[in-house]
């Protein structure tokens, strides 16, 4: 198993309502580049809104919009916890 | 590397492609170009569409290519394949545009620069629309338009097509275009891969950084709106409520309107036949023509209701939602979160539920979903359904008086054609299927008013469509069957069912005997099936004709007293088996032909069905058989 750097938490970790700036995008490269094309990738502030009833997918603020992602690929994505604003991009 | 575009001038009338994320309002921009003058069609073999208009510009005309929401010209999905292709010209002449219309969302710039990046790369001339203004000014946000035009070093406008603002200004830029007064750039390398994807996006925020002067605050009022649509508990209660309203309105709104519309063509056949000619003309036309147009445009209620609730729930932002919080259920079986609307909607017509499926993005998906839809219980198989229950169910209480024997039956067939649509979903996805590469990522976009006239457009383009490509073979077929039941012709007095075992429909039911046997079906249940492939309700009609009973008689009981003395309740089982898994439906064909772009998949669909009908019809009459019935 990877050793997760001090203070990384995967994306489906977080709490509601809490930020974070993408450390690192752990996926396969396809997935990888569709998120970048959605405007994720390492360097991007992220905020966690919420899960679905069900548990799955979840709803994330990216810049200054919303995104819907499975747990699946949340957990792929590395973030370090940050508070402040969370629509920058 | 040929680059003559910039240069080239059009013989023909110009060509521009419109471009833009979903939700940015590129074809409200659009319908305000080209109002009425649009034309939807396919390209050939896929599921996308080929949407174009003429708009009249700088007193010329010049053709608007609406291409698909994409995020990126990546090539992955159908529609970015399609956009890709059309750009690069690799489609043919009469495919080829000289400038790209790229419509930006203004609250979504930097996602949106991602796009604009990789289409300046085409080195086609570009116009920039930064539209949903309104929007971006009533959240707070403010871009230096100036700025960014200069960074791009194309012409950036301002406007909000919903509102009409600005559109005067995409008029004139779009002449300027065409006149090759904005000539485009040099074409870069196309490159993929996840460092250049990162490299653009980086690029995307840098420049929006730049140009806006102060960032639009998030929606709050959606952000309000979701805490209720999106909770644990109020959001599937909501969801409920949506779906219970869409599926009442499908199923009953519909209905006055289809009994009138029954009515009506009930009246134009006789009163066609009424008409001097030879009998043989006037059954041709009332019960061949007349009946087989009415049965296309008995779909147009169900249809236009069905497309007004698909184009409110998404453009008003309430599909994301609604596929967000169904997508983990829907994902058990294969499918996602944008099925649902469609598989629901086949609980009252396929062809509806069928259509309803571009909505989903991922070409798997969406086949899979048109695939299982017919085994979703249609209202045609009612009728059917409930001659035979109340033919050869007993009329008892069950479950301390609650439910009847027949309800419980009636219900049993529903679950079993839920049940079959979901294992063969599962079959599909994970065999078959099984494109797994594209992640799950949807936008969920602010909740927005949507605008009138989009929503008739939508349900007036929706309508000419089915009316047009339906309905061509939907009649066709109805008429080779009606020729088939209708001869050879035998003199008048003959008794009916005679008169029916002539006819090459007859025909063949009694040559299918041998096949028909092993369910318990003779061959009247034979020829009942063969028109019951035009549309399921036929087959009650069918089987009274054949029956000798009166069809004017409404009293059901005539017909089910003929049935008990021909057929044994295993045999009647075995029918509605039949009934729950078979594909007997042209309209259903016609619909899944045009929506999957070929004739491979409905060709599938119609084998596989009929043979899980025939196998599971023949294990219910065989083991009714054993136990007694």
């Amino acid at each position: 198993m990877k050793r997760v750097k001090p203070n990384m938490v995967s994306l489906d970790r977080l709490v509601p309502g809490q930020s974070g700036r993408v450390v690192e995008v752990d996926l396969p490269e396809p997935t990888a580049v569709k998120l970048a094309e959605m405007g994720l990738a390492a360097g991007r502030k992220v905020r966690f809104l919420r899960r679905a009833p069900a548990g799955d997918p979840l709803e994330i603020r990216l810049i200054h919009y919303q995104l819907a992602l499975r747990v699946r690929e949340a957990r792929g994505i590395r973030v370090r916890p940050e508070e402040g604003r969370d629509h920058e991009g | 590397m040929r680059d003559e575009r910039a240069d080239r001038p059009e013989t023909a009338i110009p060509r521009v492609a419109v471009a833009g994320n979903p939700n940015s309002g590129k074809t409200t921009l659009f319908n305000r170009l080209t109002g009425l003058r649009q034309k939807v069609a396919n390209y050939p073999g896929i599921t996308v569409e080929r949407v174009t208009g003429e708009a009249v510009v700088g007193g010329r005309i010049v053709t608007l290519v609406d291409l698909p929401g994409i995020y990126s010209l990546s090539r992955r999905s159908e529609e970015e394949r399609i956009a890709s292709d059309v750009l690069t010209g690799v489609l043919g002449d009469s495919d080829r545009v000289s400038g790209v219309l790229c419509v930006v969302d203004a609250t979504n710039l930097q996602r949106g620069l991602y796009l604009t990046l990789q289409i300046l790369e085409t080195g086609l001339p570009v116009v920039v629309v930064l539209n949903m203004m309104d929007e971006l000014a009533a959240r707070g946000g403010r871009i230096d338009l100036t700025r960014l035009s200069r960074s791009l070093g194309v012409p950036v406008l301002a406007a909000s097509a919903s509102q009409g603002a600005g559109v005067e200004g995409v008029r004139r830029a779009l002449s300027d275009l065409v006149a090759g007064r904005r000539p485009g750039r040099a074409r870069r390398p196309r490159s993929e891969g996840l460092a250049s994807a990162v490299r653009r996006q980086e690029a995307a925020r840098r420049i929006a950084h730049a140009v806006v002067k102060s960032p639009v605050a998030p929606h709050r009022l959606s952000e309000r709106i979701d805490d209720w649509v999106l909770h644990p508990v109020t959001g599937p209660l909501l969801f409920i409520t949506v779906v219970s309203v869409v599926f009442q309105a499908i199923f009953r709104w519909a209905a006055p309107l289809m009994d009138g519309l029954d009515l009506l063509f009930g009246h134009l056949g006789r009163f066609a036949s009424a008409l001097p000619g030879p009998p043989f003309l006037h059954d041709l036309v009332q019960n061949g023509i007349v009946a087989g147009v009415g049965s296309v445009v008995i779909f147009l209620p169900q249809i236009l209701i069905l497309f007004f609730f698909i184009g409110f729930l998404e453009h008003v932002g309430y599909m994301a939602r609604a596929a967000f919080v169904m997508d983990r259920f829907m994902s058990i079986v294969g499918l996602q979160g944008k099925s649902f609307l469609p598989l629901l909607s086949s609980y009252a017509c396929a062809v509806p539920g069928i259509l309803a499926t571009r909505t989903i993005e991922n070409r798997h998906d969406r086949i899979a979903t048109i695939f299982v839809a017919p085994f979703m219980t249609c209202s045609a198989r009612l009728p059917v359904y409930l001659l035979l229950i109340g033919a050869f169910v007993p009329n008892r209480p069950v479950l301390g008086g609650f439910l009847g024997l027949q309800a419980l039956t009636l219900i049993g067939l529903y679950a079993l054609g839920f049940a079959a649509a979901l294992a063969t979903a599962w079959i599909l996805r994970s065999r078959i299927l099984r494109s797994d590469g594209t992640p799950f990522l949807l936008e969920m976009p602010p909740y927005r008013m949507p605008s009138g006239r989009t929503l008739l457009l939508l349900m007036w383009d929706r309508s000419r469509i089915f009316l047009r490509k339906a309905g061509t073979i939907i009649l066709a077929a109805n008429l080779v069957l009606w020729a088939l039941a209708s001869f050879p012709s035998s003199p008048e007095g003959t008794p009916s069912d005679e008169a029916a075992r002539r006819t090459v429909a007859g025909r063949i039911g009694v040559a299918m005997e041998p096949v028909l046997a092993p369910l318990g079906f003779d061959w009247k249940v034979g020829v009942g099936l063969l028109s019951a492939q035009a549309a399921r309700e036929v087959m009650v009609s069918t089987l009274a004709t054949l029956h000798r009973i009166d069809k004017s008689d409404e009293n059901p009981e005539g017909l089910q007293e003929a049935l008990r003395s021909t057929m044994t309740p295993a045999s009647a089982f075995a029918l509605l088996v039949f009934f729950v898994f078979a594909l007997q439906c042209t309209s259903t064909l016609a619909v899944a032909r045009r929506e999957t772009g070929g004739w491979r998949w409905p060709l599938l669909m119609l084998v596989f069905m009929t043979l899980t009908g025939y196998g599971a019809a023949f294990v219910t009459y065989q083991g009714a058989r054993l136990l007694g019935f």
